[in-house]
């Protein structure tokens, strides 16, 4: 076995180049994961920046709309493994009339105490054009989980006030509140909801 | 908004099939049974009948398990009235009805507020309180109206359970939820129409049986008003303590210093006062009511 000694002084500069070494392939490697856009982190969603917006056909006449305030997740899309999840507390529905919110939250509709959030995981995503994507996944609404797909779109991307990359992304799309057990006054309201989700994201 | 649908489905046709179902179980038991015997029979299944009917009316079958807590309700419907009705034909020890009553009671109310207290720590304390008090109130309900029913006939013991359960639908009306208002008004709308069948018979019936399966689903709509909508506890506590009142009057005439006064006056005043009662409730949900236009 060969065993190669240093003497004092020589001893202490080999380790100090070591850890130097050490320092420089730290920094590389932080480096090229910044740069690499296959190696892009997961962005999470901006509440006060993002909108969940609902839109749904009054008595056969009009539109009314409505919109979550509270949502919340993490999108990776450029990644090698995309997902998208995303979830909305379903107590913080607001349509602009307190009395009308709290029948809504009811178990007339979101029964929002037994079901309080609503949520989407990615199963499949698919670059489909520049800055577009084919989303598959599963959407739970009202304990109902049901496979839905959307077309998500690259909405632009840019810096913050403080300086952090944010990207964002919109899609819309219409369920049929019945399939998710939401049955009750299918007359008066429409069994037709077109959401529209748009998200500013960006690194927590 | 209810339509002349709802009306249908929600009061003729739950009124309809507990007064059919009454008067089947009458006719086919009485050649069995004799007529005395089968004066307690029927009831139960009526109510349960006239009651499932309804709700599958106006909401549809829901899937099993249910996806909505208060649609265990209709589930349930059933096994309550047959154990309503061995209540009513088997003449069990006080100690077997208090269990069979408390079992019914606590089985209701733990599988409609299930998704709510599961989680301990966030149910802690308003929902933890509303499931104990209601299970205490809804067990002395079914004690209350066990003896009136023992006393009344059972078109007397109709006329108060629906001063109370009518009452009950409006306060759920206003307080977020048609849909437990509905199912309210389903089952006042079935003792309704098994109260009518009685009366049409004759005085003779009784209402046993009645009070188990009446007080266990009254108390699982009024629980689900209290966890699920904005039912006030207050309000809740108020509808249940209602037929109390009949029983401190039934208790009042029974005492020696004021006679044995037992007719039709104190019938009324009972039913009156269960009446009263629940409006306090209404009044209570009325006023703090504010559609802001909705």
């Amino acid at each position: 076995m060969l065993a190669i000694t240093f003497p004092g002084k020589m001893k202490e500069a080999v380790m100090m180049g070591r850890l130097g070494a050490g320092v420089v392939l730290v920094g590389f490697l932080l480096l090229s994961r910044g740069a690499s856009p296959a190696r892009a982190e997961a962005v999470s969603v901006d509440a006060v920046h993002s909108s969940v917006l609902f839109r749904i056909k009054h008595l056969n006449t009009s539109h009314a709309w409505g919109r979550f305030n509270d949502v919340a997740g993490k999108l990776n899309l450029d990644d090698g493994n995309p997902a998208v999840e995303v979830q909305i507390k379903t107590a913080s529905i607001d349509t602009g009339n307190p009395k009308r919110e709290e029948h809504l939250k009811s178990p007339d509709f979101f029964n929002a105490k037994q079901f309080p959030a609503i949520t989407f995981r990615s199963t499949r995503i698919q670059k489909s054009g520049d800055g577009k994507y084919a989303v598959d996944g599963k959407l739970t609404l009202h304990g109902v989980e049901k496979p839905i797909h959307v077309e998500l779109t690259r909405t632009g991307a840019g810096k913050n006030q403080q300086g952090t990359s944010i990207v964002g992304y919109e899609t819309n799309f219409i369920i049929k509140r019945s399939d998710f057990g939401m049955k009750y006054l299918l007359e008066g309201l429409s069994d037709d909801v077109l959401l529209i989700v748009s998200l500013e994201c960006g690194a927590k | 908004m209810f339509t002349l649908g709802d009306l249908w489905a929600g009061i003729a046709l739950p009124l309809g099939l507990a007064a059919a179902g009454l008067l089947a179980a009458r006719w086919l038991t009485r050649h069995r049974l004799g007529a005395r015997a089968s004066r307690s029979w029927g009831g139960p299944l009526a109510v349960a009948l006239g009651f499932a009917g309804g709700i599958w009316a106006l909401f549809g079958w829901p899937g099993f398990p249910p996806l909505d807590a208060n649609d265990w309700l209709l589930f349930l419907a059933l096994p309550l009235s047959l154990l309503g009705t061995l209540d009513a034909s088997a003449r069990l020890p006080m100690q077997v009805r208090l269990a069979a009553s408390t079992v019914a009671v606590v089985g209701v109310l733990l599988l409609v507020s299930w998704p709510v207290i599961k989680d301990f720590e966030s149910s802690w304390p308003d929902g933890t309180r509303a499931v104990a008090v209601t299970c205490a109130l809804s067990i002395a309900w079914i004690f209350s109206l066990d003896e009136l029913a023992a006393r009344r006939s059972a078109a007397g013991v109709g006329a108060l359970l629906l001063a109370t359960l009518a009452p009950a639908a409006a306060v759920l009306a206003l307080s977020g939820s048609q849909r437990l208002a509905q199912t309210s008004g389903v089952l006042a709308a079935a003792v309704g129409g098994w109260a009518l069948a009685e009366y049409a018979l004759g005085a003779a019936g009784v209402a046993a049986g009645i009070p188990l399966i009446v007080g266990s689903l009254h108390g699982g709509v009024l629980l689900c008003g209290t966890l699920y909508a904005s039912l006030s506890l207050g309000n809740l506590a108020l509808l249940l303590a209602a037929v109390h009142a009949a029983w401190l009057v039934q208790r009042w005439v029974g005492q020696p210093w004021v006679g044995r006064q037992r007719g039709i006056l104190s019938a009324v005043v009972q039913a009156a006062l269960v009446a009263a009662v629940s409006c306090w409730a209404l009044a209570r949900a009325w006023l703090a009511f504010d559609a802001g236009g909705y």
